[in-house]
């Protein structure tokens, strides 16, 4: 039987790739240009969104995030010794934040720092799989979903064995943890759920098993589901399936979450698309930088003028926010976590992760 | 004179014939000496005659008188041994200086012109002996009108140069070549009296096919020899190298040697449309989309805009030639006219061999509608194989990912991949899913091509290697070799699969000390790509039609910071990408990063480093890394597709080539039983562009049995079709074939009208002149008389020793002693 998974999240790069029919190697650039020039949208490249400006306020993000990376001792790898800086969730997002530039595990500009990372995370995956330091609000199933994205991102790229056990461990304590909704709640067992931390369970799942680690299709069908039942008439999500409200990065989520389950049109996207642009300009204060990670994802997969639309906005807005050390700034996270979440969206267009990729 | 010359003891075979002869004394004394020499003279002889009459008187006078006439006589005989007589023959010689004559033999001289210019019409027609309705209409090359110059009047114009110097041709384009001439090399030299001899009949016509046009460098090369006296440049003074020809006419001046420019062609900038170059890959896939190219020249147009078509030429079943549009577009001319690109992309629906041209309307005005399509259409074969490729990976690398994810979408791709490390119960990736990896030949010979990602060696053992080698090898099948940072180190060290090395078209050396070595090195520096650009044409390499784009996108792309150690590349192999870190060279070889090599019948590719996927941060949706890998994998096919299934294989290194290029054509043949052909030489037969037909011979590559080689000179612009007929079962004939297209260098046709006010300029700047090819008899008496007469004397040479003095002497002085004893006297 074919692989589904495979299959479905094949589906998007399908889809990008008939819109763009001929534009691979079989097909000259000559001839891109002209298929361009008849109605299709030419998306921007890499170089020509990502500035000299934006390179520079990479750089210096992620500068800043090595610089406060400890490099020896029981914290090695982590981005502060407690609190959210010394999470798992951050090291993760800081791993990947590093990746997106192009490095991985030992190799490229910061290829130590991704070493590191993937170091703390397999250090601090335990024994029944959940990745966690210290307990409370800076361990929970959030920090252990970024952890487990990092570790699958890195895993493929490292020489060190331990690191797909862990993050084989990793998986089955997250499927252990799903709800009969399909969905997931803060702490590493079945109970409620919320969107939010299901999402983020999602995107490591799907990760994990693009690297070739077993994610029974019951557990990622069932996911999927909860998160299409999320969704509101207006395009948006909610947050639980009791109700509640429904916020931009809520959305953007949920709309990520769709396209990773193969659905890439229809009213259900355009209406999740319409929703983010409405409030593009008013996001969540508390959740800026949560909600334009995957907004930004979910415009990315969009492509076309959606894309060319999207980037520059928060482009301009990120580099013009950024201090002088090179960190961004979250009353509710710390610089950390707003530096990491940033240097990951504006390096969107490099298309390095295997996660990101169309 | 002679039998004097002998009985002096002179040589007279060292003596020139036309040498005038003079006698002299050597030791005559000058001024007062000669005065003591008389009175010494007299003296001697008064005191002589007076010793002698005073002799007894036994002695008659008589005999006293002849006693002393014979001691005057040996005194005499001695004075004149003293003056040293000699003889010394004078000749005159006549110094001939070189007048050079340079002839442009690049390929713009084949233009055929139109002739606008009344003056160069009326000039060129007078030289070929035609009306301007006829020249017009006939329209000959400027290389006919140059030898047209040189051959009529039985030569006199090479006669009237003659009388200037000794001439000597250059020919030059891009370079220059002096040439020895029979008839002018041999007769004009130095030392040549006999005018009649210097004059050579005729030149040798020339033929115009350089790719370039280098007036400086002909210009110095004349200069460089000696004696030179004038230059006579014959040219269309389209100087297309980056030089300035006014440097070396200005050396000429410093030098007083005047340039003499002739200049032919039309100096009218034509008012035309043409299509100068078409270009396609002369092999695409069925149902695949391919770029056909066109080059337009606009010169002189009012129109704005052009309709250009791409026509697909056929026969139908009577043998009538059909043409089907298959797509027209308006193209804008811009109003400075110039050159124009046109691409067309194109999915055959059928294979087979197609011929596809690109045609201009006719506009307004145009002077020459004939060359609105190219002389020969582009001849492109349509392979119909699907390519089946194996993907073997160690663990999921982001190389892994993302090349699985590009070999799925594509359609002409049927991919399984064997991802090593993936969990049980999970299904390997691919259009085709497998369950093992193959073990047998049945199931690895389904392949065309192999992909090892740093593959793991666990599940791979001697027999799995020697499986591989037999693909390759034996089944032409395609291997790519990824070796990666993680496995590579086991995988090339391990007994049980070591053995892939000798596929692969690297040398390793000591794959553990470099390994280890490698462990150590910091992965944290980014290494550009250094492609090496004369292997940039490479299918597996092109981005861009043009070599230079194609280079500069090069530099474009992220480099690499892990590379594996290999030596080398192996013998034969062709290097595409080296590392650009020069501490890691060894032995001043760099070190490999992308190697494509040959493994018997097969083709196999090494890439040393791990980051193609960075890459897809370039272009529009991972275009490069996209292009990049399709052509590798199209590459590695092609071996497979051409060669497995028949019988040989004929391979250009490139598909495209220049008028002047050698093309090096090599043939792996084999025989009814896949056994190498061992036959020393193979014939073969050369379609050229304008259809007609040559014998060619492939010669068998020493000590390479079944390899063969064929170098051939492109001379016609257009498709060419190289091909061998093996023979097969039962009469059966198998045929073995390759297609390359031969373009015309665009420099020497984009500016193609006679400059002939910058041959004016330089002319007059050097001290020389400009002629129009109608007044180039006037040229003789324009040139600068050098040539001079010189009178060359030969050393004295005496002719007092010699065997008759010195009898003389012995004889008179033996009758003086004789009468002496006769006359009793002491």
């Amino acid at each position: 039987m074919q692989d589904n998974n495979i299959l479905e999240s094949d589906l998007l790069g399908r889809r990008r790739f008939l819109r763009f029919a001929g534009l691979t190697g079989a097909c000259s650039i000559g001839a891109q240009n002209s298929l361009m020039g008849l109605g299709q949208v030419k998306e921007k490249t890499a170089d020509e969104l990502m500035t000299k400006a934006t390179r520079e306020a990479v750089n210096k993000g992620l500068r800043y995030l090595a610089g406060r990376q400890i490099q020896r001792g029981n914290d090695r790898g982590a981005f502060g010794a407690s609190g959210y800086a010394g999470s798992v969730g951050i090291c993760g997002l800081g791993g990947l934040a590093f990746m997106s530039e192009g490095s991985t595990p030992g190799v490229g500009k910061f290829g130590k720092q991704v070493d590191l990372c993937a170091d703390f995370l397999t250090r601090h995956t335990g024994p029944t799989g959940y990745i966690a330091r210290g307990t409370g609000a800076v361990g929970n199933m959030y920090a252990h979903g970024f952890a487990m994205l990092c570790m699958s991102q890195a895993y493929g790229m490292s020489r060190k064995r331990e690191l797909g056990q862990k993050l084989r461990m990793a998986v089955k304590c997250t499927l252990a943890a799903q709800n009969e909704q399909g969905g997931w709640r803060y702490r590493p067992v079945k109970s409620d759920a919320d969107l939010s931390v299901t999402v983020c369970q999602i995107m490591a799942l799907r990760a994990a098993r693009d690297s070739g680690i077993n994610v029974p299709d019951a557990a990622r069908e069932k996911c999927i589901e909860y998160v299409k039942k999320s969704q509101t008439g207006d395009g948006s999500f909610r947050y639980t399936m009791r109700g509640g409200h429904t916020t931009f990065a809520l959305t953007g989520a949920g709309v990520v979450s769709l396209f990773s389950a193969g659905i890439y049109d229809g009213p259900q996207i355009e209406k999740g698309l319409k929703y983010l642009k409405r409030r593009k300009d008013t996001p969540e204060r508390h959740y800026f930088y949560y909600g334009h990670y995957y907004a930004v994802q979910a415009m990315w997969h969009a492509g076309g003028d959606h894309w060319n639309d999207w980037y520059p906005g928060i482009r301009d807005k990120l580099i013009s926010s950024q201090s002088g050390s090179g960190a961004w700034t979250d009353s509710s996270y710390g610089p950390e976590f707003a530096t990491a979440m940033a240097c990951i969206i504006l390096q969107m267009p490099n298309d390095m992760l295997p996660i990101f990729a169309r | 004179m002679s039998k004097w010359l002998q009985l002096l003891g002179v040589d007279k075979d060292k003596i020139p014939e036309d040498a005038e002869i003079a006698f002299r004394f050597a030791n005559l004394p000058e001024s007062w000496g000669v005065f003591v020499l008389i009175a010494v003279v007299f003296l001697v002889a008064w005191f002589v005659l007076r010793v002698y009459r005073r002799e007894n008187s036994s002695c008659p006078m008589w005999a006293k008188h002849l006693l002393a006439a014979f001691r005057l006589t040996v005194g005499a005989v001695l004075l004149f041994v003293f003056l040293e007589p000699s003889i010394s023959y004078t000749k005159s010689r006549t110094l001939r200086p070189v007048l050079a004559l340079l002839r442009d033999t690049s390929q713009s001289m084949n233009t055929a012109d139109r002739y606008i210019d009344d003056r160069a019409a009326s000039s060129a027609a007078s030289v070929m002996g035609i009306s301007v309705e006829e020249l017009r209409l006939k329209k000959p090359s400027r290389v006919d009108v140059a030898n047209r110059m040189f051959d009529k009047d039985e030569g006199l114009l090479l006669k009237n140069l003659a009388e200037k110097g000794r001439v000597r041709v250059f020919d030059f384009s891009g370079s220059v070549e002096a040439h020895d001439v029979p008839g002018i090399g041999e007769v004009v030299s130095e030392e040549v009296n006999d005018e009649s001899n210097t004059v050579p009949m005729t030149l040798p016509a020339f033929a115009a096919n350089g790719s370039a046009t280098d007036i400086t460098r002909a210009v110095r090369e004349a200069l460089s020899e000696k004696l030179t006296s004038a230059l006579v440049v014959i040219t269309d003074g389209q100087h297309n190298v980056v030089s300035d020809p006014e440097d070396a006419v200005q050396e000429a001046r410093k030098r007083n040697i005047p340039v003499f420019f002739i200049g032919v062609g039309d100096p009218d900038r034509p008012q035309n449309l043409s299509v100068s170059n078409l270009y396609a890959d002369p092999q695409v896939w069925n149902n695949d989309p391919f770029q056909i190219q066109a080059v337009l020249r606009a010169e002189g147009l009012s129109e704005d805009s052009v309709k250009v078509s791409l026509v697909e030429l056929s026969e139908s079943e009577g043998g009538e030639q059909v043409e089907k549009i298959i797509e027209s577009k308006d193209v804008d001319i811009p109003a400075e006219g110039g050159q124009l690109r046109v691409d067309f992309s194109h999915t055959p629906k059928t294979p087979g061999e197609k011929l596809l041209t690109v045609r201009a309307d006719f506009l307004e005005g145009e002077s020459n509608i004939e060359d609105n399509e190219p002389s020969a259409p582009a001849r492109v074969k349509v392979l119909d194989d699907n390519a089946r490729v194996l993907v073997v990976s160690g663990g999921p690398s982001w190389e892994y990912r993302a090349l699985v994810r590009l070999l799925l979408r594509e359609k002409m791709i049927n991919v399984s991949c064997w991802l090593q490390s993936l969990d049980d119960g999970r299904q390997q990736q691919g259009n085709t899913p497998i369950n093992a990896l193959p073990a047998t030949r049945e199931e690895l010979f389904n392949y065309d091509v192999v992909v090892l990602l740093d593959p793991d060696p666990m599940e791979f053992d001697e027999d799995g290697i020697e499986l591989l080698k037999q693909f390759v090898r034996e089944h032409s099948g395609g291997l790519l070799y990824m070796p990666g940072p993680v496995f590579s180190g086991r995988f090339l060290t391990d007994a049980r699969t070591a053995g892939i090395s000798e596929l692969l078209p690297v040398e390793l050396g000591d794959v553990g000390s470099m390994e280890v070595s490698s462990l150590l090195s910091p992965n944290n520096r980014e290494w550009p790509l250094a492609v090496v650009a004369s292997n940039a044409d490479q299918p597996i390499m092109r981005f861009f039609n043009d070599v230079q784009q194609t280079l500069m996108q090069w530099k474009k792309l992220p480099g690499t910071y892990w590379s594996f150690p290999a030596l080398r590349a192996a013998p034969a192999a062709r290097v595409l990408i080296e590392h650009s870190d020069s501490t890691l060279r060894r032995r001043e070889i760099a070190r490999p990063l992308l190697v494509t090599g040959q493994f018997g019948s097969g083709r196999t590719t090494y890439l040393g480093f791990d980051g193609t996927w960075r890459w897809r941060t370039k272009g529009l949706d991972a275009e490069f890394f996209k292009r990049f890998w399709i052509q590798t994998v199209r590459y590695l096919v092609e071996g497979r597709s051409l060669a497995g299934k028949r019988r040989g294989l004929i391979e250009t290194e490139r598909f495209r080539y220049q008028v002047g290029d050698r093309v090096r054509i090599s043939a792996r043949l084999k025989q009814q039983n896949f056994e190498p052909l061992a036959v020393e030489e193979v014939k073969g037969e050369m379609r050229l562009p304008d259809g007609s037909t040559s014998e060619v011979t492939f010669v068998q590559q020493s000590g390479q049995v079944g390899h063969y080689e064929l170098l051939f000179a492109a001379a016609l612009q257009g498709g060419h079709r190289v091909s061998v007929v093996l023979p097969g079962e039962v009469g059966e004939k198998i045929e073995i074939d390759s297609n390359f297209t031969v373009t015309l260098p665009l420099k020497e046709i984009q500016d193609a009208w006679l400059d002939r006010e910058r041959l004016i300029d330089m002319a007059s700047s050097s001290g020389g002149a400009y002629f129009n090819p109608d007044e180039v008899a006037g040229l003789s008496s324009a040139l600068p008389d050098r040539v001079k007469n010189l009178a060359f004397e030969s050393p004295p040479k005496p002719v007092w020793d010699n065997t008759a003095l010195l009898v003389l002497l012995a004889g008179l002085l033996t009758l003086e002693w004789a009468l002496r004893k006769k006359f009793r006297l002491l």
